[in-house]
């Protein structure tokens, strides 16, 4: 056996489990999604074959392109400033400071705390009368919108709430942290490089494995973006927090209309391919893998 | 060896917690940042726990009382008897702890194949791989119901445990994101000495890998807790449900009780946070592998 | 539960749901053993002797109908159910199952038409006529409207007995304000008057008291339907009537509130109400008119400030007939077009229909079930305060109509909630909106008959 061959089975040894499941329980149902994308299917009767239709009905679905609209919005903010902050948060909490381990839950806890708990708290903090967030802003002189109430401001509110999920990225990169070796940090020192040149030179390029990772799954995530608007805004006011997969799953399992809702799902799933190849061809220049063979 | 030995051996080894900042300015900038930012991040949790201790009708008062006087303790003995907490909790543990069992195993081995072995075609497997995520769970689910019953599963908590056991790729992506970084002359030079593949991932790679892999277990376990609409789907006798179905009980339209709807909340995050600490020693503990000698 | 129960004798009204009940029920199953596959047999396919399985899924109301499906078991020893509360997403678990081929026996939802429209569901009128226990006359002719479908029946009202459509008032707001609730109103130019008296905005344009919030209930078609003397649906000849003057009109009433403080104030007031069982806004006091159904009255005694009290009134007419408009609506019993057990089904269903078991349901969580010999039976000045208004609302109404027998109801429902919305921004013209929605059902509705 030659070693590249010896190489790919031992490979494919590792990547067994995944290829069982992958097996298992993806290829029937995306092939069988995908079929249901060319059909007018109820969930009750049998698909019935249509063609093309549920794409080409998508191109006039004025909801449809409003909601591929609001998605794109929130992925292009909540994404960066989302990755942003997490890793702003890391950095301050992989310092020797006190409460460590107490502070790192704080920043987990939101996660935990199921938003539909949490609801109630998050219309006072965005109301515009006495919420907490407007009185912040009036003790700096600005008079804050209606955030959840109005159709401009409700997605920014969303991104920032969304902001307040970010304690799992945190501890990737708290996890990424752990492993940037002391001795770059001496030599850097010995260099004379001052501590934003630090973090610049040897921080983030050593976290970028992490980073990759947390802009990829933020994307995906954010391309599905469901249960926030669900809960918070039901996709108002006037459809300006409609996100694609909440429409997607409204026409799905509640207007009985999976084939419609599978088309979308194929037409995000190719989009999001894109982003991820697009993404991955650009990676090979800023992320840096210390162990790559 | 030399450099295995360098990168591996002694406490000063790998940096954990690091002084990259300078001055004492610096550090009080930090300090005060951080305390903002904790302040305003523990807001749900506080919002949650003075919600569980208010009479009913405190709870929508607007502005918010943040303290009430006096404290309602009793709303947790009553929540924890309004459903059944102890067997939901005993049966979220039934699903939680093989499913972590379940990730741990098959997502460390596939990000191992994925990270560690340069073989032909392993480039497009780890995409195909990464696209499982990014088809809507919506438009799968109803294949994958049919799947489980022509297995005969559905009803049990198999739907909700045996994936886990054949790869997610959320955790194999993570997990090989931190593989990679892992320096390659670890693995060559365990490879001279005769150790097999198998040898190198469970004595060197997995060792060096206890951040994340705590961090893994942390997210199982948390996603396991919260998932609300898999088991909702997959389960179907009311003695087998999870806390997470539990919990919506407390909101029935008819009789909506919030204070004691935040009370079990705040009870059943318990629980994460217990994993959470626990994880977090991991992270203290860092990576103080006295390298491979020999 | 003793601080419930204190706090709810303190209040001398409230009756005590049957908390303990729950535990009993926790505890017969705890700890609860894994499930294993082939626990099921009976359910997968290979049905021992005689025992039966039956599954029920519902959507609120847990502990009750847990014990009357355990009296339904005593009565009938070789029917066990399995009764399980799939809360607000139980339309997608039963649609998820039934298209994977593993659908329960039974399920509860607001209206057959969908899953009957789509065949799905087994018909019922030859039972009925059969059944000795049934008797239609018992059942509020409004509610049986909800199980209807292209001339048959397809369930029965088993899981609410009262009606859906009331204007509510806090009155403390209204006392305050010095109006007369001798003289509630009658038409929507008496409703803005109020509204206008109620409603505290302060120099900043905060709107600090909101006079009438317009959508409650009222974002439901069927409610607009009834309260404008329009029929949205007509299941009769099966066409769509939002394409008409009267639906413009209601457009414009609700945007009239809307303009009122703006629609944004309007909308931030929803916000975080979806999927909420009370308006919170309302239970802090600061809302002074809004509509609700029969849930509301209990729900304010649980969770409104103590000192706040309510009361309960029809919504004006919108037809300016001086009627009193009413929407009954209920939630149906249905049984699922593949349950092997379909004649076991049936006797549950029937079952639903006896006073036996609306008390016991009633005994244990306090929820008023579907017939009108059994509402009869209950004193409803001992309940919510203002709760009365919503049975005595069922024979005073002068125009009580059911839900709509509409396949479509779901999409329907949506798409208004989102035109009236819409209408209330001024971003679209009624009557431009109504023509899309009409059009919008109608192939729907042709794909459903064609089918």
């Amino acid at each position: 056996m030659t070693p590249g061959a010896k190489r790919f089975l031992t490979m494919l040894a590792f990547i067994s489990p995944w290829i069982l499941g992958f097996l298992g329980f993806f290829v029937y149902p995306l092939l069988l999604s995908l079929y249901y994308s060319f059909t007018e299917y109820n969930l009750l009767q049998p698909p019935k074959f249509v063609g093309l239709t549920n794409y080409v009905n998508l191109t006039e679905d004025s909801h449809y392109l409003n909601a591929v609209g609001n998605t794109l919005y929130f992925v292009v903010f909540s994404v960066p400033l989302g990755v942003l902050t997490a890793f702003i948060i890391a950095f301050l909490l992989n310092q020797q400071l006190r409460l460590r381990v107490l502070l790192r839950m704080i920043f987990y806890i939101p996660i935990v705390v199921p938003i539909s708990a949490t609801a109630i708290l998050w219309m006072w903090i965005f109301n515009s009368n006495w919420g907490l967030l407007n009185n912040l802003l009036a003790l700096i002189g600005i008079q804050g919108p209606s955030w959840l109430g109005s159709p401009t401001w409700s997605k920014p509110s969303l991104v920032i709430m969304q902001l307040w999920l970010v304690g799992g990225s945190v501890l990737i990169f708290l996890a990424a942290l752990q492993d940037v070796p002391r001795a770059l940090y001496d030599a850097a020192m010995v260099d004379g490089a001052n501590a934003v040149r630090r973090v610049w030179h040897v921080t983030i390029p050593m976290v970028t494995p992490a980073i990759l990772f947390s802009l990829l799954t933020g994307l995906i995530a954010a391309f599905q973006t469901f249960a926030n608007a669900w809960i918070m805004t039901g996709g108002g006011p006037i459809r300006s927090t409609e996100f694609y997969v909440l429409y997607l799953y409204e026409n799905g399992f509640r207007f009985f209309r999976m084939g419609y809702a599978s088309s979308m799902a194929w037409i995000l799933f190719g989009a999001v391919v894109v982003v991820t190849v697009i993404l991955f061809r650009t990676s090979a220049r800023w992320v840096y893998y210390g162990g790559e063979g | 060896m030399a450099i295995i030995e360098k990168l591996t051996t002694g406490p000063a080894a790998q940096g954990r917690t690091v002084q990259t900042g300078g001055s004492a300015l610096g550090k009080a900038v930090a300090y005060l940042a951080g305390l903002i930012a904790a302040a305003a991040f523990a807001l749900p949790f506080f919002w949650m726990v003075s919600t569980s201790l208010k009479v009913p009708g405190d709870v929508f008062i607007s502005p918010p009382t943040w303290i009430p006087w006096p404290l309602q303790w009793q709303t947790y003995p009553e929540a924890w008897t309004f459903i059944p907490f102890f067997s939901y909790t005993i049966n979220t543990l039934q699903i939680a702890i093989p499913s972590i069992i379940g990730i741990l195993f098959s997502c460390t081995l596939t990000a191992y194949g994925f990270a560690r072995i340069r073989a032909w075609g392993r480039d497009v497997l780890f995409f195909i791989c990464l696209s499982t995520m990014m088809i809507p769970w919506a438009v799968t689910m109803v294949p994958v119901f049919v799947i489980f019953k022509n297995l005969g599963w559905t009803g049990t908590y198999l739907p909700l445990i045996v994936p886990n056991f054949l790869g997610s790729a959320f955790y194999i992506f993570l997990l090989r994101q931190f593989f990679l970084t892992i320096p390659m002359e670890l693995s060559d030079a365990a490879r001279v000495d005769g150790c097999s593949e198998l040898g190198i991932f469970a004595r060197i790679i997995l060792p060096l890998s206890k951040p994340v892999l705590a961090t893994v277990t942390l997210f199982e376990f948390n996603r396991v807790w919260s998932d609300y609409l898999a088991p909702l789907i997959f389960l179907t006798r009311q003695e087998h449900f999870t806390i997470a179905l539990g919990l919506t009980y407390f909101l029935d339209r008819d009789r909506p009780l919030w204070n004691l709807a935040m009370a079990g909340n705040t009870m059943a995050i318990l629980p994460v946070i217990i994993v959470f600490v626990l994880a977090q020693r991991a992270f203290i503990e860092g990576i103080t592998l006295t390298g491979i000698k020999g | 539960m003793r601080t419930q129960e204190q706090r709810l004798s303190r209040r001398t009204f409230l009756k005590v749901t049957g908390m303990g009940v729950t535990i009993a029920a926790a505890a017969a199953c705890a700890p609860a053993a894994a499930p294993q596959a082939g626990d099921d047999e009976t359910v997968s396919g290979q049905p021992a002797a005689e025992q039966i399985d039956l599954d029920y899924w519902y959507i609120w109301g847990g502990e009750g109908q847990v014990a009357g499906c355990d009296l339904f078991t005593e009565h009938n020893p070789h029917i066990t159910m399995h009764p399980l509360t799939a809360g607000g997403v139980i339309l997608d678990k039963t649609l998820a199952a039934f298209a994977a081929g593993d659908p329960p026996d039974l399920v509860d939802l607001i209206l057959c038409a969908p899953l009957a429209g789509r065949g799905a569901l087994i018909a019922v009128d030859d039972y009925i006529e059969s059944s000795s226990v049934v008797d239609l006359e018992n059942y509020q002719s409004a509610h049986l409207e909800a199980v209807n479908w292209a001339g048959e029946r397809w369930g029965l009202p088993a899981n609410e007995g009262l009606g859906w459509l009331g204007l509510a008032r806090n009155r403390n707001l209204v006392q305050e304000a010095g109006l007369d609730e001798d003289a509630l109103p009658t038409d929507f130019d008496e409703l803005h008057a109020w509204a206008g008296a109620l409603e505290e905005i302060d120099d900043d344009g905060n709107v600090q008291v909101l006079g009438m919030d317009i959508r409650g209930i009222l974002t439901y078609p069927d409610c607009w339907s009834v309260v404008m003397g329009k029929r949205y649906f007509d299941g009769e000849t099966f066409e769509y009537n939002f394409d008409s003057d009267e639906f413009a009109e209601a457009l414009q009433i609700s945007k009239s509130f809307y303009d009122r403080v703006g629609a944004e104030k309007i909308a931030e007031f929803k916000a975080a109400q979806e999927g909420q069982p009370i308006p919170s806004p309302s239970a802090a006091g600061k809302v002074g008119l809004f509509t609700g159904g029969s849930w509301t009255p209990g729900s304010l005694a649980l969770n409104a400030r103590e000192d706040l009290e309510f009361g309960f009134s029809f919504v004006p007419d919108g037809a300016g007939e001086g009627k009193s408009p009413f929407f009954a609506g209920t939630h149906t019993a249905m049984i699922l077009n593949g349950s092997e057990n379909v004649d076991a089904a049936w006797q549950f269903l029937e079952f639903t229909s006896t006073d036996e078991y609306n008390r016991r349901v009633y005994d244990v969580s306090g929820f008023i079930m579907g017939t009108k010999s059994f509402i009869e039976s209950l004193d409803m000045s001992s309940l919510y305060p203002g709760l009365d208004f919503y049975t005595s609302g069922l024979s005073e109404g002068t125009r009580v109509w059911g839900i709509a027998s509409d396949p479509n109801w779901y999409l329907a429902w949506d798409e208004f909630l989102a035109l009236e919305e819409e209408v209330g921004f001024g971003t679209t013209d009624p009557g431009e909106g109504l023509q899309i929605l009409q059009e919008k059902l109608t192939t729907e509705l042709a794909k459903v008959l064609d089918a």
